[in-house]
């Protein structure tokens, strides 16, 4: 049911989600709103799904601020005003500053009611106009390709057949595809990063180069880590420019009060191996941090290039994994930024790096 | 031996003979000795030169750069190895040609550990160790020849080896203390001869001095008067002989004095980049200590800004006072501020010269030290932030230098080639 109405949206999402590409914005796929709840202490926590988010987009501005736009697309005959409600919610939820209420005939009482809201309104007609002054038929890559869409929707989980049950291993795996699809959207940045650096290197040994599967949930999972880094470096720029390295390590650790936290949970943990005779010093920071901090430093003091590094990376796997495999000089045309391919490579390095996951995985990129 | 000594100070010793010992290509105990050593030091200046970029694209221009540095087109390819193998960089190939070399030279961390440990890693040998050994025991405290090499353990034909290579290399330097005792010394910590040093131990105990050298090191400018480790009359003698280097701004009421940690063998026009480092950071330390309004809080950014923008972002009251020295000094100048009365902008002269200082006092301010081919080389005259080739290369005098070999040493090396000569596999 879920796939028809998915295939029935589609064509919307695509346009706008290229109309948003065109202006700076990353589009994340398979984003996922859940909720979680404890049923029973014996139990996991049970998943209860809230929503899904029809286009999401993030844009960070050349100075690391950013902007949020939550787009909702419908083509059947819901309730119009229901669903701009929701929209307006869901904004909230996320803190998204704009959202966008498509679909393909919107009567006059929506447009009202959505102006009150904050909420745009685009109709078929309205995206055949913006498509055009945007110039989106100029654009160099089709980040709205059905056919590209079609076969990541594809490749997203695990591959169980009808009549066998999943692995251990598969099992393993599916909780990597289920956090990055929904878990991290309500998990703390500096948590994301800590957890995808974990799960990945988890699951290195299932993951083969010569997999596409393997190869997109990579990708996917370089995606999300590098949002939740410049995330970070844009906290940092607000919080205090001057001093990136300290602020740095509050933040990797969640603030000051956390941080403190962590470091008496260390070392009372060393003073429990001291006692015990381990002979092994358990350090706070995990073996990345010291390059994760050159990361956030670069992006920072990088930071006009170091925004468009999420939608190299969209090119990367719309063009390499799934395209035609041209030069992202020529696939980007004048988005094309040098220093954002280097930095995406830098994070590309240091989680292959540290994640232990064969470095074939990230050959197409490595040849950049 | 070396494990004595921590990574970072081996990779910056490493750097450091390699800056010594750059201008003698054919020299032979440095080629049949050194190679860890000099490989790594290598690294370390090409790196050095490339902080903060994040790629370089124009080959032939990073070729021009290390050309500079020491290190010659046919070296290049295996430098860029050791640099891959550290992870400091990435070769992106095109066929057969380098398309791009993508740089993670770290900048928050101390990246000589990194260079110290790839040395380990190398297994150098003997003289190698001794070598960094006695440059770091003499560039700390001068001592006595016989001292030094009685702590060492080595024989009279190794030690001799080792002293060869720091001295051609002008990193150790030999004196005669009264006509009694040859003492070693650094010309690297000690500017012209070490005398002040001897005639203050006389009067003070050694570890004193160590330990107030290395108080300012870490803190180079700081201000005479905050100095912890020592008293004050300790200051007033190691700064009339010339131990401890002073800035005075007299601009300043009242009139401050800022330390700073001598340095040697530099030409004169070095001396002047030196200089002019040493005046900003000064004026700097004296917003960050003295200023009665708003004092610096970070220094680096305050350096930065004025070698990004030219200018100080904000204009200031005290500006005449604090930053008069730079003007005398012809590093900038200061104008009132027309939508402001009685305050003040501060002006940078944009010369290559004051841009190259004003990196120096940042090096200084950050780590205590700058290496010598950041006063010699910038990498800004052979690579654009973009990475491409900018201008022709710049001509330097070379100074001239002899190698200093005893007659022994030439007999073995010549028995040494002649044994490969004659087809001794080894």
């Amino acid at each position: 049911m879920k796939d028809a109405l998915l295939m029935k949206d589609s064509p919307l999402k695509l346009r706008i989600r290229r109309i948003l590409w065109a202006q700076g914005y990353h589009c994340p796929l398979e984003v996922d709103l859940s909720h979680y709840e404890n049923e029973n202490t014996k139990q996991p926590l049970k998943r209860t799904s809230f929503t899904d988010i029809d286009v999401l987009g993030i844009r960070f501005e050349p100075d690391l601020r950013s902007t949020m736009i939550i787009a909702d697309c419908k083509s059947g005959k819901e309730s119009e005003p229901n669903r701009i409600f929701w929209l307006r919610g869901v904004m909230d939820f996320f803190g998204a500053q704009e959202g966008i209420f498509l679909k393909s005939i919107v009567h006059s009482h929506a447009r009202a009611l959505a102006s009150k809201l904050s909420i745009r309104v685009l109709d078929e007609r309205g995206l055949d106009i913006l498509e055009k002054s945007l110039l989106l038929d100029v654009l160099p890559i089709d980040v709205g390709n059905a056919v590209i869409y079609t076969k990541m929707t594809s490749l997203w989980g695990i591959e169980v057949k009808v009549d066998q049950k999943p692995t251990e291993r598969q099992l393993i795996l599916k909780k990597v595809y289920h956090y990055l699809q929904y878990m991290y959207w309500i998990v703390s940045d500096y948590r994301n990063i800590q957890t995808i650096m974990e799960y990945f290197s988890e699951i290195k040994g299932d993951l083969a180069s010569d997999d596409p599967r393997s190869k997109y949930l990579v990708y996917v999972g370089l995606q999300r880590l590098t949002l939740s880094i410049t995330r970070m470096a844009s906290n940092i720029a607000i919080r205090d420019i001057n001093d990136i390295k300290k602020q740095f390590l509050i933040s990797f650790f969640g603030g000051e009060l956390r941080l403190r936290e962590r470091l008496q949970i260390i070392d009372l943990l060393n003073e429990l191996g001291e006692q015990k005779r381990l002979n092994e010093k358990i350090n706070l920071e995990p073996p990345y941090f010291d390059e994760l901090a050159e990361i956030v430093n670069k992006i920072i003091l990088n930071s006009r290039h170091a925004v468009k590094i999420l939608q190299h990376l969209d090119a990367i796997i719309i063009e390499h994994l799934f395209g035609s495999k041209r030069e992202l000089e020529k696939a980007l045309g004048l988005m094309y930024s040098t220093d954002a391919l280097v930095l995406t490579k830098r994070v590309a390095t240091m989680f292959q790096k540290y994640t232990g996951l064969d470095e074939g995985l990230f050959e197409d990129l490595r040849t950049l | 031996m070396s494990q004595e000594l921590s990574k970072s100070t081996i990779g910056l010793r490493a750097q450091e003979f390699h800056e010594g010992l750059k201008e003698f290509a054919s020299f032979a105990p440095k080629e049949m000795h050194m190679h860890a050593t000099i490989l790594i030091g290598k690294v370390a200046s090409l790196a050095t030169h490339l902080k903060g970029l994040n790629y370089v694209e124009d080959y032939k221009a990073l070729v021009g750069l290390s050309s500079q540095l020491g290190i010659s087109n046919i070296e290049l390819g295996p430098i860029l190895r050791e640099l891959q193998e550290i992870d400091f960089a990435t070769v992106v190939e095109a066929g057969s040609q380098i398309k791009r070399v993508d740089l993670r030279i770290p900048e928050l961390r101390n990246g000589y550990e990194t260079l110290g440990e790839r040395w380990t890693q190398l297994n150098p040998g003997e003289i190698e160790h001794a070598a960094i050994k006695v440059l770091d025991d003499v560039a700390s405290f001068p001592h006595k020849e016989t001292e030094v090499k009685s702590k060492l353990g080595l024989d009279d034909k190794t030690f001799d080896i080792v002293l060869a290579i720091a001295t051609t290399g002008a990193l150790v330097d030999k004196y005669e203390y009264k006509s009694e005792e040859t003492i070693l010394y650094s010309p690297l910590t000690v500017e012209e001869k070490p005398d002040a040093l001897l005639t203050l131990a006389q009067k003070f105990p050694e570890d004193h001095i160590v330990s107030a050298l290395i108080e300012v090191k870490s803190r180079q400018g700081v201000p005479l008067e905050l100095l912890k480790s020592s008293n004050f009359d300790f200051i007033t003698q190691a700064v009339r002989l010339g131990v401890l280097c002073p800035v005075q701004i007299t601009a300043a009421i009242p009139e401050r004095t800022f330390l700073f940690t001598p340095r040697g063998g530099l030409r004169k026009e070095e001396r002047v980049i030196l200089e002019k480092a040493r005046a900003i950071l000064a004026c700097v330390r004296c917003g960050e200590h003295y200023a009665k309004v708003k004092k610096i809080i970070y220094p680096r950014r305050i350096l930065e800004t004025l070698r990004d923008n030219k200018r100080f972002r904000y204009s200031r009251p005290d500006f005449p006072e604090q930053y008069g020295l730079l003007v005398t000094k012809q590093i900038g100048f200061i104008e009132p501020d027309k939508g402001r009365p009685s305050f003040y902008n501060f002006f940078l002269y944009d010369t290559p010269e004051n841009i190259r200082a004003l990196d120096i006092a940042i090096d200084l301010l950050e780590t205590g030290q700058s290496p010598i081919s950041k006063l010699e080389v910038d990498a800004r005259e052979f690579l654009s932030v973009s990475g491409s080739f900018r201008g022709t290369l710049p001509s330097r005098t070379k100074m001239v230098k002899g190698t200093t070999l005893s007659k022994d040493m030439t007999r073995d090396i010549i028995t040494e080639i002649s044994k490969l000569a004659r087809g001794v596999i080894r």
